[in-house]
């Protein structure tokens, strides 16, 4: 008896087999090189319009410093008037603090014979002198009463009473210490 | 065609009739991996640089665009308004002539009399008042240059005595304090003076020290600095420094040539058209 043996179907078979797989490997690896392809335009063209817009940008940005550059005269009497208005404002608000003093003590004596007669102003130290002068020893009594008082004391950071004075006249005097803002208490110290 | 191969032989054309599709395959990862390094890979970060670097432009842009509005608006605004009022009582020298026309005009109003003037001037050009009105622009910053009485701020002391009756002296004081260039008394001793044959009533005379002050700062700033605004409290000071007095410097004309200028011409014939 005869026996036919066909290798080649075999052989066929085994191909198209591996031929199936590799059609199927190429069916993913060209779906993922056309994704990759898309990508990498995506990305170029990303990367040309941000080129391009930061072309524009930076022409507007030229344009806009060249229209600040020509008002620089402007800018700097603004800065400067700027400068000058914050600097008022500070020296304003400390000299009122003095002038508030003033006024206070002023108010304060206005009945009684009670005369300020030096007025010594630390502006930097915030810090406010002042002689007051009473005609008689009774004057001088309610003078220290109300620089005592609670009223008083309340009004200012600190007070201190120094250098009690008899004249010739017979007059009393006495040296007010009043700091006016508590900042400068701790600047000074 | 023969390839040999790891002590193998390989058919090329038989390979490539064979696998051509494993080939391809492997072609396309190879240029898939080709494209990601050479291009989305770098193109990507370089397009995200991009972005954030546009974004700060775009920030940049928009603080410009802010300021050039700013800049616009700014002849119009209270601060250019007040700007003759702010420069006179903060000059950006030492106010000496302003500061005793100041004085003159303010005894005169007050009806005392002042005398024994005195005064250490110091350095009478103020290099820093100076940079002030030159400095280019260049950085956004305020340089204090020495501790005054406030930021920026240098003083100018002047004693005098000044004598009359207490409520002129007083009217004085305050009055003083009131006008341009910016002038706060610092000292005063008060002293009553007998009455004389001279002056039959009793007056007193008060020696003072008044501190005047004027501006010395560097100011620079930079093209993308935007333009200070003022505080509220700022704005009160704006309106407050309307009822302060700013006195009248007088100056002396100078006349040069002729007398009559033969190509003057009348203000009633000048007429503007567009």
């Amino acid at each position: 008896m005869r026996l036919d043996i066909n290798f080649l179907h075999q052989h066929r078979k085994a191909l198209t087999s591996l031929e199936k797989k590799d059609k199927k490997y190429y069916t993913y690896t060209l779906y993922g090189a056309i994704t990759t392809t898309i990508a990498a335009c995506i990305i170029a063209g990303v990367s040309l319009f941000l080129s391009f817009s930061a072309d524009q940008v930076l022409a507007n940005r030229q344009s806009l410093e060249a229209s600040i550059v020509q008002q620089e005269a402007i800018e700097r009497s603004a800065l400067v008037l700027a400068a000058k208005v914050g600097s008022l404002a500070e020296l304003i608000s400390q000299r009122g603090d003095k002038q508030q003093a003033i006024t206070y003590f002023t108010d304060l004596f206005s009945g009684d014979v009670v005369m300020i007669k030096d007025i010594d102003y630390q502006s930097r130290e915030g810090v406010l002198q002042l002689r007051i002068e009473a005609e008689t020893v009774f004057v001088f009594e309610s003078l220290v009463d109300a620089l005592e008082s609670e009223q008083t004391q309340s009004q200012f950071e600190s007070i201190t009473k120094s250098e009690l004075r008899r004249t010739r006249e017979g007059a009393y005097s006495i040296v007010v210490t009043v700091v006016l803002r508590k900042d400068n208490v701790t600047e000074a110290n | 065609m023969n390839i040999e191969l790891m002590g193998q032989t390989i058919n090329a054309r038989y390979i490539t009739h064979t696998r051509r599709y494993a080939l391809f395959a492997v072609g396309l990862v190879l240029l898939a991996i080709f494209l990601i390094m050479v291009i989305i890979v770098p193109q990507g970060q370089a397009a995200l640089e991009r972005y954030e670097e546009l974004e700060k432009q775009k920030e940049q842009l928009d603080r410009l665009q802010i300021k050039v509005q700013q800049l616009q608006a700014l002849p119009e605004s209270d601060l250019f308004a007040n700007s003759d009022r702010i420069n006179q009582l903060l000059p950006s020298r030492k106010p000496l002539l302003e500061l005793l026309t100041a004085l003159n005009e303010v005894a005169g109003e007050a009806g005392v009399v002042y005398s024994d003037l005195s005064l250490s001037p110091g350095r009478v050009a103020t290099a820093g008042a100076d940079l002030t009105e030159k400095a280019p622009i260049t950085t956004a910053t305020n340089q204090r240059t020495s501790r005054g009485p406030a930021s920026g701020v240098e003083s100018l002391n002047i004693r005098l005595r000044i004598s009359g009756e207490l409520e002129n002296i007083n009217q004085f004081l305050t009055q003083v304090e009131s006008v341009a260039p910016m002038t706060t008394v610092t000292k005063l001793s008060l002293a009553e003076r007998a009455a004389s044959r001279a002056n039959p009533e009793s007056f007193f005379e008060a020696e003072m020290e008044v501190e005047t002050y004027f501006f010395n700062q560097i100011i620079s700033a930079s093209v993308a600095a935007p333009i200070p605004s003022l505080s509220v409290t700022q704005q009160v000071i704006l309106n407050e420094i309307t009822s302060y007095t700013y006195p009248d410097i007088q100056t002396r004309d100078v006349i040069q040539g002729g007398v009559n200028d033969p190509f003057r011409v009348d203000d009633s014939e000048f007429i503007l058209t567009q």
